[in-house]
């Protein structure tokens, strides 16, 4: 981070992806690109003129669709002077915002462009050995306040601690969700019971169906892709009433994509290696307060589900 | 009376959200209480809940919503309070010519140019960074942050023996330097005593002894956990030492620790020889044949680490002369327990005062399991699913990820308290709480609740459940010493003098 003689705060970039690209093609010859839609401490959210939501972060988050690192690991943006609304230039090769940040593109960025290979072939076992890893996790670490108190009460049976109000009903909800799936009379009252749900500017309902959906989006089996189907068919991300910062990760979620994290605890779901597995387990778990352990509910979950029914696919 | 204070785009993490919402659940008369992002499923459950109101009703998507439902105003007034206090500093801009918080070493130094130390407590993959900058501006270095290899340790207590500066830590709960009390810390009378050691609480439970005894303490100098092990060389244990015999003010020295290395071990030995103060050293769980050829007096239990120094320090021995005054009929106590009420259960915030507790309770029991034991046998395996004797180290990574230690927020002990007093075989609750610097406020007035609904749960089954609880702090830690006693006296609670004697009544009442 350094100052320069206008006292603008610079910073070079260091990882973004394709959507990234895409917009700075797109407005190669307009100045003002953007508005600050909000200001977190590690990132900040922009809207460009189509109303598309992008992030810009601190290099110790995740790459994620959509997303923008830049080459600071300690930079708290909540301390740069900077206001919702405040305005998005692009001048030549550097993102501008007001008179005082620059993000310098460099060249020598690295393009975050996952290669999300379909897994057709499961390993039931070896899910199973991993949904036992993931058990005597979950019992000792994770945080409280979103979808832990119904995975420990589910499917573990265990009460580890009084509930909250949030937490009680979510875990009723995850439950029905679930009940519909496998009886197959899921409805659209019955996801969006979920969307929007729980504390968090990422309510833990929304987290869960990331989570669920992104396995969905990597298994690819008869039955993953019924449920799939369904579930993209009864979600309608212009009608669902949840954050705007929630809103784009399910949105990017039905796209197909998903963070890094996610997709690398799936394919660490999928792998032999053990050590890994808990070192992307634990990744996802420290992100947000609750929210890694919302999503990892919602991961574990799918797989879950994925192998009661396993019998489906033969 | 209900009603909902609304944030417009306001966002506190869920770790916020969760402590605020569960106090204000802990203010008396408040009944109800959600604080969630205003979305149509969140506003859906307050209407649910009778707790919506018009405000609510018309939040967007991205603002925050507080519902509290009170008994009456007051109730509900005291909860804004807590509201307003809880969320309102994180967001407070400051005013132009404000001093802003410096957010860098470099201007800290700026606005405090003759500053000599650095408490550096950021996430552990950047604290040996910001220590080793610590140290290049000449500052004593304490780091509470955990997380840093075993490598960068080496390295920056190389850096600080060569520059002749210290580094307390990492992972170093506990200082107090020129009496001033750094992280956790207790308040004690200023004194004599020099104190090195390599543990939050035991350094703690030693300095608030010496208190107590009527001695006083000169420092109080953390290591950090890992000081002694082998790959580390004991590097901090011996620069405090060595720091501590030049030191005018100091007269005895107390070395605390669990068993070193013996390597280190050795040079820690070797150095006491070139020490011309007298020195006492409490190894927990230590071996009596290291004793040999030393001129250090060797205990093994904090509080006899204090009463020790104290007695050399030269003072106070009328004082001394007071202690264990107090009786507690154990025989009579024994008899409130049903014959299957055999054990007991340990809910520690303090990491040193449970595996102390350990090494005191292992020699009158068949089997106690914890989770911070180092031996295999006594290893507690699953620390949700368990029976028989039991100690529970609740400040462990295992009980603290995405909440705060509960020396700082104590409610994670409390489901706990409850939880116990549903097990038959548990006849005794043994728990500890820490006062002073860094510790919260009311540790005692949080836990009260608990302890009764424990005891009514015990009565509803036609049983007793006695409870024994240490407060390690003093009488002018600022959190009242004697109210939080008074509070557990009056709920039948057995109060001890110190961690061992704590123990020690357990042992009475069940072995």
């Amino acid at each position: 981070m350094e100052k320069d003689e206008y006292e603008i705060i610079s910073f070079s970039a260091y990882a973004y992806d394709k959507h990234f690209i895409e917009f700075f093609n797109e407005n190669k010859n307009l100045k003002e690109v953007g508005k600050i839609h909000s200001i977190y401490s590690r990132t900040i959210n922009f809207l460009d003129n189509k109303d598309n939501m992008y992030t810009i972060g601190s290099k110790n988050i995740d790459n994620s669709p959509f997303t923008l690192r830049i080459d600071n690991r300690n930079i708290s943006f909540e301390d740069l002077d900077l206001e919702e609304g405040n305005r998005l230039f692009k001048i030549d090769n550097s993102l501008i915002i007001e008179d005082k940040v620059r993000i310098d593109l460099e060249s020598n960025c690295i393009l975050w462009n996952p290669n999300v290979e379909k897994r057709r072939d499961l390993n039931r076992n070896l899910i199973m050995e991993n949904i036992g890893y993931f058990n005597d996790f979950i019992l000792k670490k994770g945080s409280n306040g979103g979808c832990r108190y119904f995975y420990l009460e589910n499917f573990l049976k265990v009460k580890a601690y009084t509930p909250g109000l949030i937490e009680k009903e979510l875990s009723r909800r995850i439950e029905v969700f679930l009940d519909a799936l496998e009886d197959g009379n899921i409805d659209e009252v019955k996801i969006n019971s979920l969307i929007g749900f729980g504390i968090g500017l990422t309510p833990s309902g929304d987290d869960f169906l990331t989570g669920f959906l992104s396995v969905l989006n990597i298994i690819s089996t008869d039955y993953s892709n019924k449920i799939k189907r369904k579930l993209i068919n009864l979600i309608d991300i212009d009608k669902i009433a949840t954050t705007d910062v929630s809103k784009q990760m399910l949105s990017i979620t039905l796209r197909g994509e998903s963070r890094e994290y996610i997709l690398s605890f799936i394919n660490g779901f999928l792998d032999e290696d053990k050590k890994q597995f808990l070192l992307f387990l634990e990744r996802l778990l420290n992100i947000g307060s609750s929210s890694g352990t919302d999503l990892a509910v919602g991961v574990v979950t799918a797989f879950i589900l994925l192998t009661n029914n396993f019998n489906m696919e033969e | 009376m209900k009603n909902t204070i609304i944030r417009k785009n306001a966002y506190y993490d869920s770790v916020t959200l969760m402590s605020l919402s569960s106090k204000i659940l802990d203010v008396n008369g408040v009944e109800e209480a959600v604080v969630s992002m205003a979305t149509e499923m969140n506003k859906e459950l307050l209407q649910n809940v009778g707790l919506a109101t018009k405000e609510s009703d018309d939040a967007g998507n991205n603002d925050l919503i507080i519902a509290i439902k009170a008994e009456n105003e007051n109730s509900y007034d005291e909860a804004l309070r807590l509201v307003e206090e809880l969320l309102s500093p994180k967001n407070k801009k400051k005013n132009k010519g404000e001093l802003e918080s410096p957010k860098t070493i470099d201007s800290a130094l700026e606005q405090m140019e003759d500053a000599n130390l650095a408490v550096i407590s950021v996430p552990g993959r950047y604290a040996a960074r910001e220590a080793k900058k610590a140290l290049e501006k000449g500052l004593h270095v304490m780091m509470f942050s955990d997380n840093v290899t075993l490598e960068e340790e080496r390295e920056l207590k190389e850096i600080g023996r060569e520059k002749g500066l210290l580094v307390m830590g990492p992972d170093c709960g506990t200082a107090s330097i020129n009496n001033v009390g750094l992280c956790f810390a207790n308040e004690v009378r200023k004194g004599n005593i020099g104190i090195v050691g390599a543990s939050g609480t035991g350094l703690q439970e030693v300095m608030v002894q010496i208190h107590r005894l009527g001695g006083g303490v000169s420092q109080g100098i953390g290591t950090g956990g890992r000081d002694l092990k082998e790959e580390i060389g004991g590097i901090m244990m011996i620069e405090g030492l060595k720091a501590l015999s030049r030191d005018n003010d100091t007269e005895v020295i107390v070395l605390i620790s669990k068993p070193p290395a013996k390597s280190v071990e050795k040079k820690i030995l070797e150095e006491i020889k070139n020490v011309d103060k007298p020195v006492v050293i409490c190894f927990i769980d230590g071996d009596k044949e290291d004793e040999k050829d030393s001129k250090a007096v060797f205990v093994y239990r904090l509080y006899e680490a204090a009463k020790k120094a104290v007695e050399l320090s030269g003072g106070c021995r009328e004082e001394i002369e007071k202690e264990n005054n107090s009786y507690i009929d154990t025989k009579e106590l024994k008899k409130l327990l049903k014959p299957e009420q055999r054990y007991f259960r340990g809910l520690f915030c303090g990491g040193t005062l449970c595996a102390e507790a350990l090494s005191i309770l292992r020699g009158s029991f068949e089997s106690v399991k914890s989770n911070v034991a180092k031996n295999e046998n006594e290893k507690l395996e699953n620390i949700n699913d368990y029976h028989g004797n039991v100690l529970l180290d609740l400040g462990e990574d295992e009980f603290t990820v995405g909440k705060p230690h509960p020396m700082i927020e104590p409610t994670l002990r409390l489901h706990r308290i409850t939880k116990e007093a549903e097990d038959e075989e548990v006849g005794i609750i043994l728990m500890d709480f820490e006062l002073g610097y860094g510790s919260h406020e009311d540790p005692v007035g949080v836990t009260i609740k608990s302890i009764k609904e424990a005891k009514n749960i015990a009565n509803s089954h036609g049983r007793n459940l006695i409870f024994v609880a240490y407060i390690c702090g003093t009488d002018i830690d600022k959190q009242n010493y004697e109210g939080q006693r008074k509070m557990l006296e009056q709920e039948g609670v057995l109060i001890a003098e110190s961690n061992i004697e704590a123990t020690n009544i357990v042992i009475e009442i069940l072995s």
